[in-house]
């Protein structure tokens, strides 16, 4: 038996204290998946960056305005009282991703997730500027040059603009963006406002530039759990190991061998470095380019396309796949109901508010003619899109009046007014009554509020 | 937390940091914007040593101090479950 030595590769030795993770440099090959990935990447990012600009009804249509403590949604307006419904939509959506991942996989990670979406676009301009995978491993592997700063200063450049746009466009979701950007041009924006566009900037040029597949594979949650969500019904990715082993190039009087000619593109292209004929990895991002990859040899060596494909584990052991199942249906019930519940309520949503203070000084306070009166402050909002005129009256007496019912507050659209309101009552009355204030707008006899309150009195015989 | 085999010291070390900082953020996100749901910037009487800060200064502020609160807890726990070696 000979021996065959080992050969062994210190850690450091070039003198560095760790060896870090080896970088993968993704090769770009043409096929369905990557036009469909291109295509929900200009959809998504077009959604990202147009929408800020958009404007309904005269005003930023998408604007969660931070400093007025308002949302703005396509005409509707949120308030922080509002805050269940947005909330309902963190529901939906995770709910929305429990379905679609029972049913699809990763379908979020391939094409949707911002991760996956800016790496690709950072990506693509490395590609434009290095080059190919062979000439960007060339280029880091070459000692540093005048060509080589001058290629790595452009592509940072480029990467530079585009994550600063996108710092912009994210600060442009909480600040209006037309005044944002002409404040930034004049060198007049706030230093808040700057900070959070170079926050944000930096952690694009961060994520998408250098941590990459890192970031699934280390920093994010959702790919850890979820393999919750999967059954083997679930469509993954998947190299049909049946037809492709045993996998080498077939030689006249060789030993027979399957479809995978070991050609390693699959591995070439893999954006997280993986090698998907090892079986299904949580590494796995489903994004498709290895289908491609493999695809496109599958033709050149006219073999049927499929070798890796999207599938099912169901459906590589033999078995139907069934689509209708109580995972889905479970998920696909609570998805539904919620989404149902949340239009509900947001269609019936009333657009008033009402929140009646009691004046924090005194209880009450005896008038010259010897009568009491309780003041109080009512915050009307108005949430509408529209101005209102609001009526309002005391609805139960019980001895007290509203001085000078009814009273009018007119509040212009998504405003608040604030009105004094005074209750009087004649003396000797008990020491505290409960008060019904209601409002309710003039022109639409829907919007109505009631709105409980006390109002007190001195005790019966007590001396001031 | 020991690394999955054939995982070098770099990575171990980045997945350490990912590991705190980002769950952290995240968690920050999310009290930060329940707490100011609900508290009105305006309305908030802060110490007379702070500088004067605008509805945005307090939220950016109020965002950075649950960070610094849940990156420690992270790290903390971090630290707990690390082998002794």
């Amino acid at each position: 038996m000979s021996r065959t030595p080992i050969k062994l590769t210190l850690v450091g030795d070039d003198g560095a204290m760790y060896e870090s993770a080896p970088k993968v440099y993704p090769h770009e090959v043409p096929g369905r998946f990557g036009n469909l990935r291109k295509i929900a990447a200009v959809v998504l990012l077009g959604i990202f960056y147009g929408l800020p600009w958009l404007k309904w009804n005269g005003m930023q249509a998408v604007l969660f305005d931070l400093p007025a403590r308002k949302f703005h949604l396509f005409g509707l307006v949120l308030w922080p009282q509002d805050f269940p419904w947005l909330a309902g939509l963190l529901v939906i959506a995770g709910l929305s991703l429990f379905f679609f991942t029972a049913l699809a996989g990763r379908l979020w990670c391939g094409y949707a997730c911002p991760q996956t979406v800016w790496t690709e676009v950072f990506l693509w301009i490395e590609q434009r500027v290095e080059g190919t995978r062979n000439q960007r491993m060339k280029l880091d592997a070459a000692p540093w040059s005048a060509s080589k700063v001058r290629i790595k200063a452009t592509k940072h450049a480029l990467w530079l603009v585009l994550a600063l746009w996108t710092g912009f466009t994210f600060v442009g979701f909480f600040t209006p963006i037309a005044t944002l950007g002409g404040s930034l041009l004049h060198g007049e924006a706030g230093g808040w406002v700057t900070f959070w566009l170079l926050f944000y900037a930096f952690a694009t040029w961060g994520n998408a530039g250098f941590l990459r597949e890192q970031v699934c594979r280390y920093m994010c949650p959702y790919a850890r759990f979820q393999g919750a969500m999967f059954d083997r019904q679930t469509l993954i990715i998947a190299y049909d190991e049946k037809r492709g082993e045993p996998r080498g190039r077939a030689r006249k009087d060789g030993p027979a061998v399957g479809d995978c000619i070991d050609c390693s593109l699959c591995v070439q292209v893999c954006p997280t470095g993986i090698d998907i004929r090892n079986g299904l990895q949580y590494d796995c991002i489903a994004c498709g380019a290895c289908i491609d990859a493999c695809d496109g040899v599958m033709d050149k060596i006219s073999r049927p396309r499929g070798l890796i494909r999207y599938t099912t584990q169901t459906s590589l052991a033999g078995a139907a796949t069934r689509i209708l199942r109580p995972r889905v249906l479970v998920y696909g019930t609570l998805l539904l109901a919620a989404l149902t519940a949340w239009t509900w309520s947001l269609a019936v949503r009333m657009p008033l508010g009402v929140d009646v203070l009691r004046d924090r000084n005194a209880l009450y306070r005896v008038a010259s003619d010897g009568s009491i009166e309780n003041a109080y402050t009512l915050k009307v909002m108005n949430k509408d899109v529209v101005p209102h005129a609001y009526a309002i009256t005391l609805v139960d007496g019980d001895g007290v009046t509203l001085v000078g019912a009814p009273l009018v507050a007119e509040v212009e659209a998504g405003g608040i007014a604030a009105v004094a309101a005074t209750l009087r009552a004649a003396p000797g009355g008990p020491s505290m009554r409960n008060v019904h204030l209601r409002v309710a707008a003039k022109e639409d006899d829907r919007q109505v509020r009631e709105e409980e309150s006390r109002f007190f009195s001195p005790a019966p015989g007590a001396t001031r | 937390m020991s690394g999955a085999p054939g995982e070098d010291a770099g990575t171990r070390r980045l997945r350490r940091v990912g590991a705190v900082l980002w769950p952290s953020f995240f968690a920050a996100g999310v009290a930060t914007t329940v707490c100011f749901a609900v508290l009105d910037p305006g309305a908030i009487d802060l110490p007379r040593w702070l500088p004067r800060l605008d509805a945005m200064g307090i939220y950016t502020l109020g965002f950075a101090a649950f960070w610094v609160a849940t990156t420690a807890a992270s790290a903390f726990t971090a630290l707990l479950l690390e082998d002794r070696r």
